[in-house]
């Protein structure tokens, strides 16, 4: 396990900033490349030349919003660790229906209500892929367990005797 | 609407003033003679016997395609159904690990000696994944020597001078809740200080105790 001496989160939203950004990047980059190879004239060559301008057009845009996906999920996130002084996944739901609600504001508040709840439900399937993925883990890790001992930081109240008012047989 | 109507039917007048009275019933009125002469219609031209019959090969076909369909429907249905379960119920269950985690640090947060010693706000959290995630907080479930099910949870705590550790296990009672076996924190300063906050394990009925095993058995 890591040393919890530095904070995670300020930092973090650098990272989930870039990781967004480098994840729109490849996917929109595979997506747009498809459909430029589908949409461009007929000629082996055509449809390669036409990939790739459509990646060269449309993926760092994708990128983009992306990043900024990611950057205003972050923050979110961060400021209601900060508020909540607490870490748990209504954090990412919360933070995800902000985030819609927050970067469809142009649209109205009927787009931003749909773009808020499309948020939540999704941050809410990443958090229950996360919750299974453990859940399944434990449980395969479960037989090799040993047989658990309370911890020795509790001290002895039960192996001093005496106060128990029980015998080892 | 309402000339057109007169001229089709002469007789409809007779429902105008039908419709000074009740205008609802006056409206339900004209649309069920209208339904009666689309359904009048409809029937005269279905007396023709459609001609584009499928042959059996494209049936099957169409049917198999149907199915697969369905089945990829399904599948994607109960995958989401399935994450949706397991997201409500570590939300809003009592017994998930997530509430134990709330209920355990909403007391260590009120407790006075924990704040204290390690100073007013007090942030807790879970593991830390290599994202900087810490929303997880390791636990394991794990069937005790007395036959019951357990929960051994560790979750951290921040607070302004000092960080700490916190412990807990619970055990499910006879009516199926968890309840503390012990719950201490330990702060991680140069004493290792700990602050027990709960130490069920010798109010505990008699199937609690260890039955023989301790810490000499384990070595071997």
């Amino acid at each position: 396990m890591e040393e919890y001496t530095r904070e995670p989160c300020p930092w973090r939203i650098v990272d989930d900033c870039g990781g967004a950004f480098t994840m729109g990047l490849i996917g929109g980059g595979v997506f747009q490349s498809i459909k430029g190879f589908r949409n461009a004239p007929s000629g082996m060559s055509k449809r390669l030349a036409g990939s790739l301008t459509a990646i060269k057009q449309r993926s760092p845009t994708i990128a983009g919003n992306f990043a900024v996906w990611g950057g205003m999920f972050s923050t979110i996130d961060c400021a209601l660790i900060h508020i909540r002084k607490k870490e748990d996944p209504w954090n990412s739901i919360i933070s995800g229906a902000a985030t819609g609600g927050i970067l469809a504001a142009r649209n109205g508040l009927p787009a931003m209500a749909g773009s808020a709840f499309i948020g939540g439900v999704l941050l809410a399937l990443i958090e229950g892929v996360g919750i299974l993925f453990t859940r399944l883990s434990a449980e395969q890790f479960q037989p090799q367990l040993p047989p658990m001992e309370d911890p020795s930081q509790l001290g002895d109240q039960q192996q001093g005797g005496g106060g128990g008012g029980y015998t080892f047989q | 609407m309402f000339p057109a109507i007169r001229i089709v039917n002469p007789s409809l007048p007779r429902y105008h003033q039908l419709a000074k009275l009740s205008p609802l019933l006056y409206q339900k009125l004209i649309r069920r003679y209208k339904s009666t002469k689309t359904g009048e219609l409809s029937t005269s031209t279905r007396s023709e016997v459609t001609t584009d019959v499928k042959p059996i090969g494209e049936k099957v076909k169409e049917a198999t395609k149907t199915v697969s369909y369905l089945g990829v429907i399904l599948v994607g249905v109960g995958v989401t159904g399935t994450l949706f379960y397991a997201v409500f119920n570590e939300l809003f269950s009592s017994k998930s690990p997530n509430n134990i985690y709330s209920k355990a640090a909403k007391r260590c947060i009120e407790d006075s000696r924990v704040e204290d010693k390690l100073g007013y706000p007090i942030t807790t959290y879970g593991e830390q994944t290599r994202r900087g995630r810490r929303q997880h907080v390791s636990h394991v479930t794990y069937v005790g020597k007395d036959g019951r099910k357990h929960l051994r949870m560790k979750f951290h705590l921040k607070g302004a001078f000092h960080t700490g550790t916190a412990h807990l296990d619970m055990f499910e009672n006879d009516s199926g809740d968890y309840e503390y076996r012990y719950l201490f924190v330990q702060v991680d300063d140069m004493l290792k200080n700990t602050i027990i906050l709960e130490d069920n394990r010798t109010q505990l009925p008699n199937s609690f105790l260890p039955s023989s095993p301790s810490y000499e058995d384990l070595k071997f």
